[in-house]
């Protein structure tokens, strides 16, 4: 992680100028930058804040950009099962994406049932990860937050929020093949092509439309076709 | 800090390392209550709107529940198929309907010229990923990119 943190910080420091650029008032900022420690869900909330989306609509929404970590949590289950559930709740609250992406690359198994030290290994490296990464987004999240502070709004940083997520979004799809990468892209076309055409909807329900409609599409799509469609992806 | 909470930490017996740091003297004499109030007092924390702030600690419940899902029950936990095979189709669909209305409607309207640098900013964004081929700090590198073009076109040519 150490060899990431750098680019969590500065990635960090963007989403913080983005927040507080984009509109959202600065103590708002400081209290999202420490606790909700997700990059994707606090840039795709920002423009529903700015917009005045009522409280439902940004939760849904970021609770839909945070559905890829219940695909996570599935698999981390066996190795965190023998820990105590808070502390479970710790270590699962602290692995964002390149964590877990890391942790899996490490430690591809986990330990078998009678090699309790090797558990203990993978848990600590899974939690001090994790913790390193949060120590480096919340930090320079809040240095980006007071950095905006001094940046006029109208130089439109705000909009490296939107980029941010575009790379998010294009990563998104080539995540892993448990589902076609096709079908991927036409979720994004559909919930691109949705989100336009219900923009008129009062309160941003065009966000949710555009997820609804696109998820629905999809799943139609894997059983029209008979797509693999395994029991369970844990 | 009141002398009467100055006197309830009198009560409190600390490790001796602890003791040596001097951690409550310090604590005595910074004036803490006064500066929490006078930060009550300021608009700082005025401009916290009351709803806002719920559903940001409600943002924050919903990444432990998500990140722990499967990590919360002891038994094994099934979800529906269909449930489970949406999770992989909800946070792409999310994030693009959240972005390209950003990135190519204005007031509810969709742009109707291309001198708008939101436009180039996006699309030196989705080169930048796809000449490094989702390789490396990708998130960061489409951001950076993006905004390389975005602020001149933005700043520079009013686009």
């Amino acid at each position: 992680m150490a060899s990431v943190a750098p680019g969590i910080a500065a990635w960090g420091l963007m989403t913080g100028v983005a927040m507080a650029n984009a509109g959202m008032s600065q103590p708002e900022c400081v209290l999202m930058a420490l606790l909700v420690f997700a990059g994707s869900a606090q840039l795709a909330a920002i423009p529903l804040f700015v917009a005045d989306a009522p409280m439902w609509v940004i939760l849904a929404t970021a609770f839909c950009v945070n559905l890829r970590f219940i695909v996570f949590s599935a698999h981390l289950r066996a190795y965190l099962l023998a820990l105590p559930r808070a502390e479970r709740l710790i270590s699962g609250y602290l692995t964002a994406d390149l964590s877990y992406v890391q942790f899996v690359r490490r430690y591809p198994a986990p330990a078998a049932k009678g090699d309790p030290t090797t558990l203990e290994e993978q848990q600590a490296y899974l939690a001090g990860n994790g913790g390193l990464n949060w120590a480096a987004w919340v930090s320079s999240n809040l240095l980006g937050v007071l950095f905006a502070a001094s940046v006029p709004e109208s130089l439109g940083l705000g909009f490296a929020g939107i980029l941010g997520l575009l790379g998010v979004c294009l990563s998104l799809l080539g995540g892993p093949q448990t589902v076609s990468n096709g079908l991927r892209v036409v979720a994004a076309l559909a919930a691109g092509t949705c989100a336009v055409l219900a923009a008129g909807l009062p309160l941003k329900l065009n966000i949710v439309v555009a997820i609804v409609i696109a998820v629905a599409v999809c799943l139609g799509l894997e059983r029209a076709t008979g797509a693999p469609t395994p029991s369970s992806d844990g | 800090m009141p002398a009467a909470a100055g006197e309830c930490l009198d009560q409190i017996h600390l490790p001796g390392w602890l003791q040596e740091t001097d951690l409550f003297g310090w604590l005595k004499e910074t004036d803490l209550s006064g500066w929490l109030q006078e930060l009550g007092r300021s608009d700082w924390l005025g401009a916290i709107d009351p709803l806002h702030a719920i559903t940001i600690v409600a943002m924050a419940l919903i990444t432990m529940i998500t990140r722990s899902f499967f990590l919360i029950p002891e038994r094994q936990l099934t979800l529906p198929g269909w449930a489970l095979r949406g999770l992989h189709y909800a946070p792409i669909a999310a994030v693009v309907a959240v972005i390209v209305p950003e990135i190519i409607m204005t007031q509810g309207m969709l742009i109707d010229t291309w001198k708008d640098a939101r436009i180039f900013g996006a699309l030196a964004g989705l080169l930048y990923f796809l000449v490094r081929r989702g390789r490396g700090q990708v998130v960061l590198g489409t951001m950076l990119s993006g905004m390389a073009v975005f602020l001149p076109l933005r700043l520079g040519w009013g686009w």
